[in-house]
This record gives C-alpha cells, sequence and structure tokens, in this order.
C-alpha cells in the first residue's frame, strides 16, 4: 500500500507534482484539499485550513493564495481518472471519483439528468475536494465493553452531524470486531460501502485496514448490497453507513432477522433527533438497536457523548 | 556476349525483385492495418464489456495479442504498464512515445499513421457507450482502409511488376 505523500502527489500529472510536494508532505495531517475554479485553492490541516501559494508553499494569508483555473482542475480530474473518464461514469454520477490511497475526490459541476430526472453524470465540472480517509486506530478501544455482551456483539447505531468522526469510528469498529479483541474472537464483518467511504476501495482492494475477516462490496446500495452479502457471504456482523431511508431500515430489519448483527451510522444530532426520523420508528419501537453511540465536537475534538441502550437509557456520558 | 547476356538477365531479375519487394511492402501494409482494426475492436469491447480505465485495457489487450509476429502487444503492455506505474505522464504522451518507433518500422502510410497516433485524443468520453462508439470507429476507419487497399491491391501489384520488368528490359537492352 502506498504512503499518504505518495498517494497524494499520485493525484496530480507529473508536471504539476512539484507544486504539490509541499502539500503531500504533510503526510497524516493532511485533511482536504479544495480546488475550486478561479477561487484560491484551500488546504485543510489537521491545524486547520491555509491557502497554496504560486510557489508551492502553505500559507495563512488568503492574498497570496493561488487561483485555481478550470483546465488545472480538468487535468487532475483527467489524471486521476487515467484519462479514462466512462469507467467512472457511476461514480461522477454520484458526485464523486476514488481514487488510490483511500483518498476520495468530491466533484462540483452541472448535473446531467437522464429523462427519469435522474442524475447520471456531471458536466462542466468547476470544483474537487480532494479528501483523504482519516484512520484512527484503536479510537473505539474505549466503547468495547458497551458494545458487547457475553462475547456477542450488540446492534449498535452511530448518531452524530456531518464531520464529526463517525466514519473514522464505524471504520475502526469493523476492524477491532473482524480482527477480534480482549471480549471476543474475529467475527466475518460484511460491509456495504456505498460510497467507498468506510474501506476506502481502489479497485476492489480496501486501502483503509477494515480488518482481516471483512467482506467489502463497495460502491453498491446499501439495500442490494445487505441482501448480496447475506446471500454470498454469510457475515455475522453487517456494517453500512449512513441509513437515509426507510428502505434501507427494511433491509436492516430483515438482516437482524437473519441473525447477523448490525453496526450502522444515522446523520442526526441527538438521540431526540434519531427519535424525530420516521423512518427510524419501526427500528426504535422493536428496539432492532441495543446501542446507541451519540458523537459531539467540542474544541475541536471529537467524543462520544452519550451511550444509550435500546430503550434510551443513558448508560454512559463524554466518553 | 555471354556476359552481356548474364547482365541482361541479373538486371531483369533485379528489377523483378525490387518489384516483388513492393509489392510485398504493400501487403504487409494491409496486414499491419487489419491488425490495429482488431486491436482497437478488441479495446472497444474492454470498454463496452468491463469498463476498467485505458492501462488495464492495454494490458488486457496486449494479452490477447501475444499469437501475433509483431511487437504490438509488447508495445501496448509497455503504454498500460507506464501509465500505471505512477510517474504521472499522460496517455496522449506515452502512446505516442511508444508508438512512433513502432509506426516508423511499419510499412502505414503517414495519414495512416498520424491517425493511429490521434487515438488519446478520442478517449474522453464520459459514459462508456460512446467512448466505445469513438474506439470502433476507429476499428472500422482501419478496416476501411485495409479493404480498399486489398481491392486496390491485384491491380497495383500487377502494374509494379509491369513497371519493373520493363524497366529491368531497359536497362538491360541499353547496358547490352
Amino acid at each position: 500500500m502506498k504512503d499518504r505523500e505518495e498517494s497524494v502527489l499520485g493525484l496530480f500529472p507529473d508536471a504539476m507534482r512539484p507544486g504539490w510536494k509541499n502539500v503531500a508532505c504533510q503526510g497524516n495531517t493532511l485533511r482536504e484539499i479544495r480546488l475550486r475554479a478561479q477561487r484560491p485553492i484551500l488546504v485543510y490541516l489537521k491545524d486547520g485550513e491555509w491557502f497554496l501559494d504560486s510557489r508551492g508553499r502553505l500559507t495563512r494569508e488568503s492574498g497570496q493564495g493561488r487561483v485555481s483555473s478550470v483546465e488545472e482542475i480538468h487535468s487532475i480530474l483527467k489524471h486521476i481518472c487515467r484519462g479514462s473518464f466512462y469507467a467512472y461514469e457511476e461514480e461522477m454520477g454520484n458526485g464523486y471519483v476514488s481514487a488510490d490511497g483511500g483518498i476520495r475526490v468530491g466533484l462540483a459541476g452541472e448535473a446531467v439528468r437522464d429523462p427519469d430526472g435522474r442524475v447520471k453524470n456531471l458536466r462542466y465540472i468547476s470544483g474537487l475536494n480532494i479528501r483523504m480517509s482519516h484512520e484512527v486506530k484503536g479510537v473505539a478501544l474505549g466503547l468495547l465493553p458497551y458494545l458487547y455482551r457475553d462475547g456477542r456483539f450488540l446492534n449498535a447505531l452511530i448518531v452524530s452531524p456531518p464531520g464529526c468522526g463517525k466514519t473514522t469510528l464505524l471504520r475502526d469498529i469493523i476492524r477491532l470486531a473482524s480482527d477480534g479483541n480482549d471480549l471476543a474472537g474475529g467475527q466475518t464483518v460484511g460491509v456495504v460501502d456505498e460510497r467507498s467511504e468506510i474501506a476506502g476501495c481502489h479497485r476492489g482492494v480496501p486501502q483503509n485496514d477494515v480488518g482481516m475477516r471483512t467482506d467489502v462490496l463497495d460502491n453498491c446500495p446499501k439495500v442490494q448490497g445487505m441482501r448480496m452479502l447475506l446471500r454470498s457471504m454469510s457475515p455475522q456482523i453487517m456494517a453500512v453507513d449512513e441509513l437515509g431511508t426507510g428502505e434501507d431500515v427494511k433491509a436492516l430489519e430483515q438482516v437482524v432477522k437473519c441473525g447477523c448483527a448490525i453496526l450502522a451510522t444515522l446523520h442526526a444530532g441527538s438521540y431526540e433527533d434519531v427519535c424525530r426520523k420516521p423512518f427510524m420508528r419501526p427500528v426504535l419501537e422493536e428496539q432492532v438497536f441495543c446501542r446507541f453511540l451519540i458523537l459531539g465536537r467540542k474544541d475541536g475534538r471529537f467524543f462520544v457523548s452519550q451511550i444509550r441502550d435500546g430503550r434510551g437509557a443513558i448508560l454512559g456520558e463524554n466518553l | 556476349m555471354i556476359w552481356s547476356v548474364v547482365g541482361a538477365i541479373l538486371t531483369l531479375a533485379g528489377s523483378a525483385g525490387a518489384g516483388v519487394c513492393i509489392c510485398r511492402e504493400r501487403q504487409q501494409r494491409i496486414r499491419q492495418l487489419t491488425l490495429f482494426s482488431r486491436v482497437f475492436t478488441l479495446i472497444a469491447g474492454e470498454v463496452g464489456y468491463g469498463r476498467i480505465p485505458m492501462p488495464g485495457i492495454f494490458l488486457e489487450v496486449s494479452g490477447k495479442l501475444e499469437a501475433q509476429p509483431d511487437a504490438l502487444g509488447e508495445m501496448l503492455f509497455r503504454v498500460g504498464q507506464r501509465l500505471e506505474d505512477g510517474s504521472g505522464q499522460g496517455l496522449d504522451r506515452i502512446w505516442r512515445e511508444e508508438l512512433e518507433p513502432f509506426l516508423s518500422q511499419t510499412g502505414l502510410r503517414e495519414p495512416e499513421k498520424e491517425r493511429i497516433l490521434s487515438f488519446p485524443h478520442a478517449v474522453w468520453y464520459p459514459d462508456g457507450q460512446r467512448q466505445q462508439e469513438a474506439v470502433v470507429a476507429f476499428a472500422k476507419e482501419m478496416e476501411e482502409t485495409a479493404q480498399t487497399a486489398r481491392l486496390a491491391l491485384r491491380e497495383e501489384n500487377r502494374m509494379t511488376m509491369a513497371l519493373s520488368l520493363a524497366a529491368g528490359a531497359l536497362a538491360a537492352i541499353l547496358l547490352v
């Protein structure tokens, strides 16, 4: 597997690389690179927002930031797609392209829609959000006692607003459940990675460590993916990111009926927000989830603000 | 006298040999056009079926050309490898760098060489179907050129042989 520096530099055509070397050198502190046509290039590191100047140096001065052009954005995207846009048609229709090293490139442009109104691709691409997957190994270790009972994994839902580290936490729980931990041996985990965020697959191979007993179905719709994995890979735990529809929840219920444990995430600010979502009502009434991990952010740090059981009772706070 | 006859025969044989060489070159051109047509057909098939990016397609297609006596399979393999090696060079540059020396050794005509070198400019379509159609158009064009050359081949060969023999005969007469 490539290191972060090599993966970041690999995103750019050879002629542009000298200008990005300094950014690539930031290694694991690098979070995002944002290019917008006719706007300054922004680089997000662990310590906040920086501008990239014309000599490839990072600066806090917005006036010194180099402005990116449409041509530059197109050249980078063409290079990331290895000159083969057609091969990324489906991903581009979903607004992103997966790159090597667990990097995901979000796209902004004009939507191309089919006669049914479904977005099938993007054109006039004018913005790139190069996002590094953020692996924090061991972040879930302290939560394991809440997630297991008598060596059995409990159905868990990670609840968090955007950008609070729910996918990072999900990934680490998957890894610990798959490799085994102090509370239980390794279990087979099936991951439906609809947007290639969990495992960060590149050509089918996970770029993030999701454990040795994990099977990943990459770039596959959740509902279909869960059914496929159930039939073909017999997972003991099924993991999915970002529940968002009643269909997702129905598919989850089916998974539970098959005796498989579930681990999922949901966009919400609090437990009360979860209860207010109509599509969540059936699983809440049936107490499908035994644990709710509510994430929060304080002083730029992410933490588990609450752990609740299936009835909503608080089991732990500020972990 | 005997030496004059020998000289005349050798001159005639030499000019006939030159004619045969020209004819063989023409046949080789047709064979190469057909081979490129096959390569583009294979590429179009991979685009349509596998939707894999071009570097993977070149590696795949190179494997299918192994039985061919030409170095085309090897050349495509190198193109695929260079695109995959992370050096950041684009398809346009690698294609030209690898293809130019190969094409210079073929009997293809300049417009045909230029058309083949322009292939990377046809790889930009955002959807698989149109991309496949664009590559199929390349294959068809190569096949049509080969077909036209095939139809003209007999007549051209006959004329070449006649002219080379006539030129040999004239030279022999002048020499004798």
